[in-house]
């Protein structure tokens, strides 16, 4: 069987079932706290600065990590802890069609559910601001880095799993240290978290100044960006190569079941 | 092909467990019995036929392949894996399609030869519940169909007896022979002999993680013949019975049990002790009450090997 075909199959298979999951469920229930978090802001707050905030603050550093932790910590563990992996690798179909397969079924859905995020910020706060006005291709912008947050966040876990049977405390172990601490520092350090290509994404400021945004949160100040357009391109490659080195482990590795 | 599955100096650790020690072994085609106790390494073994686990040291060799991972191999193994392990949420057919789906057929012929599969375990009343809901013996049948749907040149079954009740085990048993008449080599793993002899004369005796004998079941049955086997009888005179009994060659020691009236022998020849002791009790006027003998179960025999 093809790589494309099993890849396929593993999708149309698991898709339902992915959906229908605790973890999913979970993470359903977070990101509606994203627009109920939009109304916090009072109506003197100009709904552009508040997009800004709950974007920066919560959507992308926070809803953003935990989805995407939380939904692909099953990818292979579910299959590994279940003991059900033996069936797919004891059948002539590549194994990376099984990781690929069903992280396309997490990335679907956490899609789905950083885009009804971020365009619920987006429709939400301006409703509850005296100005209600946001910047240009600041909606669109916010949904583009909702959506690559989750899809990063998730291969980042799901390559994990391929490599640790505890992949969850890792990635949690990840998100503290590398998407809270390191990101939190201003300068080109917060280069080596996902964070700060979300934040460039989302904010533009490789291509157009906001001074509003460099006063305000200090991880912003004093910190390069790159266009959005470059910083999409570098973080795709990224995951491209996340990817890569996740198939090579899932081809070389034994996954010990016990009886 | 005069040997299916070629294993040599094959060995296995977790961490500082051994699970499988310097195994070689020849298996040829037809069916095969890989009988050990609990822990013995049969499944480490299996696992590494199927290519579910690398040998720490040695090679092994499934119909001319490196197992690990070997997709051209897959095609023609079938393993039906110990472990109670199902897709809960599908249906007994949503499974086994699935898994032939993945054996390459398209989805029409998928789901026909689940359904086939099906059939021949007696699941067809049931295939369209979830597997969630399945008795321990329904699933342990479903593994079987996922394992022999695709027609498998090799099937490796890991246990599959266990968790059946009587008739299905007949009926499963029926199913090995009827594959195996089609052509199928089967290798099949049991802790339990009597199970496996209705069913083949090649056994591979395993334990410890080691290879301890190979052969017919007669080979294996002569290993057992050579273990002393306990009879205890009671009996009105056994002290008469005893003096006559130390007479004989195949008695290895005598003792009384704490009544008096017990007699307990340990013998290397059963079949002579039963064929003996009739005529010399009624000779002696012993007047034999009851008599009982231990079996030799394959825990023995290994026991027995080992020491």
């Amino acid at each position: 069987m093809s790589f494309l075909s099993t890849t396929w199959l593993m999708f149309t298979t698991y898709l339902g079932a992915t959906a229908r999951s605790k973890r999913m469920i979970i993470c359903m229930l977070l990101v509606l706290t994203v627009p109920l978090a939009a109304l916090l802001p009072p109506a003197h707050v100009e709904a552009e600065k508040a997009v800004y905030m709950i974007g920066l603050f919560y959507l992308l550093q926070v809803v953003a990590p935990i989805v995407g932790l939380i939904a692909s910590a099953g990818v292979l563990s579910d299959e590994v802890e279940n003991r059900t992996i033996t069936y797919v690798f004891t059948r002539p179909v590549p194994r990376a069609a099984l990781l690929l397969g069903r992280y396309l079924c997490v990335l679907v859905l956490v899609s789905a559910l950083m885009a009804i995020a971020a365009i619920s910020v987006s429709s939400v706060a301006p409703t509850r601001s005296a100005t209600p006005a946001l910047a240009d291709g600041q909606a669109s912008r916010l949904l583009l880095a909702a959506i690559l947050g989750g899809a990063s966040y998730s291969l980042l876990l799901a390559g994990l799993s391929v490599f640790f049977k505890r992949a969850m405390v890792i990635g949690i172990f990840y998100l503290v240290a590398m998407e809270v601490f390191l990101a939190l520092v201003p300068g080109s350090a917060q280069k080596m978290s996902i964070q700060y290509y979300l934040r460039g994404i989302y904010t533009n400021l490789g291509a157009v100044e906001n001074q509003w945004l460099r006063d305000g949160p200090e991880m912003l100040a004093g910190t390069e960006f790159s266009t959005p357009t470059e910083l999409v391109v570098r973080l795709m490659l990224f995951l491209a190569f996340l990817f890569g080195v996740s198939v090579w482990g899932l081809r070389r590795r034994q996954f010990v079941l016990t009886s | 092909m005069s040997v299916i599955v070629q294993a040599r100096e094959l060995g296995r650790w977790y961490g500082e467990v051994v699970g499988l020690n310097d195994l070689s072994v020849d298996i040829s085609p037809g069916i095969t019995g890989l009988i050990g106790p609990n822990g013995a390494g049969k499944s480490t073994f299996m696992k590494m036929l199927v290519g579910e686990l690398r040998p720490s040291r040695g090679t092994v060799q499934v119909l001319g392949h490196d197992p690990f991972a070997n997709r051209e191999l897959y095609s023609q193994l079938g393993f039906c894996p110990q472990q109670d392990a199902l897709y809960d949420h599908m249906s007994g057919h949503e499974f086994v399609a699935f898994c032939m789906r993945m054996a390459g057929f398209r989805k029409r012929e998928a789901q026909e030869r689940a359904e086939e599969a099906l059939r021949r375990v007696d699941l067809t009343d049931v295939m369209h519940r979830r597997c969630g809901g399945y008795s321990k013996g329904m699933r342990q049948r479903t593994r079987l169909a996922q394992s022999i749907a695709h027609a498998p040149k090799l099937l490796i079954a890991d246990e599959p007896l266990t968790g059946l009740d009587p008739v299905a085990r007949l009926h499963t048993l029926e199913l090995f022979r009827e594959l195996a008449a089609a052509g199928t080599s089967i290798l099949l793993s049991s802790h339990v002999l009597h199970e496996v002899q209705s069913l083949t004369e090649a056994i591979v005796l395993i334990h410890r993680g080691r290879l301890l004998a190979q052969g017919t079941v007669p080979d294996i049955r002569k290993l057992l013949s050579r273990i002393p086997r306990r009879v205890i009888l009671r009996a009105r005179e056994p002290r008469r019975l005893a003096e006559a009994a130390l007479a004989l060659d195949h008695v290895d020691s005598l003792s009384f049990t704490l009544d008096g009236e017990g007699l307990a022998i340990e013998t290397r020849d059963l079949e002579g002790l039963c064929r003996w002791l009739p005529a010399k009790a009624s000779e002696l006027r012993a007047g034999i009450r009851s008599l009982e003998s231990s079996d030799a179960s394959l825990e023995a025999v290994f026991d027995y090997l080992v020491d």
